[in-house]
């Protein structure tokens, strides 16, 4: 948000020791402001031509999760991004990612949004990207991760629960193929892959699946690049630049 | 569906016991769900509006307190 509380200055009479005749517009215009208002210009903060939303804690779903969870809302998330799309001023998306997962649905329905968005969009996986957090990271026109950053790819289950009916079995499944089918359309990884690296049984120790650190995503062609903020802003820049140039990204 | 990497019954623990109490409030215009706070004031939740550009406005960010009485901001 760019828009900040206007703050009061303390206000110190300064009287100018200029001659008149020197005195340039801009501190004619400032006298004129001491004398009338009794304060000086205030200096406002520029309006950045791109925003960001950070994707933190548990991405929460049609269930309200307790307070002790860190959550990210999509029925904010959502009209941000309608927001985002619609303002003219507004010509780029940075996407800060340090989620350890959530819901699926609620999850895909935010990565969709970033998906569809016609404004370039740059994601930047900060500490960690885990499950639900993938298909997001993976929406952007480009993502980067930390060098230091994790991302958990694991399947999808109910936890605690024993599997007795083949319908149980087939409704996670297909939740995963979901997942799966967003995540190989938007990176390099193929489905095989990112499979093998779901149900990897010597990584996680109390589970089957994949931690990736880092340089480990952009070798699998999950993410695109190594990098932090320096990186994520220059290559949405350039991506923001070249659109303007009638180059489709 | 929760899928995360973090225990479900952490995530879940004392879902029982959390019973929020929201309100819908109409406050400079705009409809808001808020949760009531000492004092008339109160703690925005969620904002009710079809206009876009209101969920960009930080006045009308969730976590903002309001000044239930008086219109304006904390």
């Amino acid at each position: 948000m760019t828009l900040q509380r206007r703050q009061r200055m303390p206000q110190t009479p300064r009287r100018s020791r200029t001659s008149p005749q020197s005195t340039s517009l801009s501190q004619e215009n400032t006298l004129q402001n001491i004398q009338q208002l009794g304060q000086t210009n205030i200096p406002t903060a520029q309006e950045s031509n791109i925003h960001t939303i950070s994707i933190i804690g548990q991405i929460e779903g049609h269930l309200q999760l307790p307070p002790q969870n860190k959550t990210t809302k999509y029925e904010h998330i959502i009209p941000q991004l309608i927001a985002i799309e619609q303002n003219p001023k507004i010509e780029g998306l940075l996407v800060i990612l340090n989620t350890i997962g959530g819901d699926v649905e609620a999850g895909l329905a935010i990565a969709e949004m970033i998906d569809t968005l016609t404004k370039p969009t740059v994601s930047l996986v900060l500490g960690g990207g885990h499950s639900i957090g993938v298909p997001i990271a993976v929406s952007t026109d480009y993502s980067f991760i930390t060098e230091t950053a994790t991302m958990t790819i694991h399947p999808i289950r109910l936890s605690g629960l024993v599997i007795g009916v083949p319908q149980t079995y087939e409704y996670l499944d297909k939740m995963q193929e979901r997942v799966i089918k967003f995540v190989t359309k938007h990176s390099r990884i193929s489905a095989e892959k990112f499979r093998r690296l779901m149900f990897c049984t010597d990584q996680l120790a109390r589970d089957i699946g994949t931690v990736m650190v880092g340089k480990d995503a952009v070798e699998d062609g999950l993410i695109d690049e190594v990098g932090g903020l320096g990186q994520a802003l220059a290559k949405l820049r350039e991506l923001i630049s070249n659109r303007k140039n009638g180059v489709l990204h | 569906m929760l899928w995360t990497i973090m225990p479900l019954n952490t995530v879940l623990a004392g879902l029982d016991s959390f019973k929020p109490q929201y309100k819908e409030v109409r406050w400079q215009n705009n409809i808001l769900l808020v949760e009531p706070l000492e004092m008339n004031k109160a703690k925005i939740i969620r904002i009710i509006s079809t206009n876009p550009f209101d969920y960009l406005n930080p006045h009308l960010q969730p976590g903002e307190i309001i000044n239930l009485k008086s219109d304006q901001p904390v």
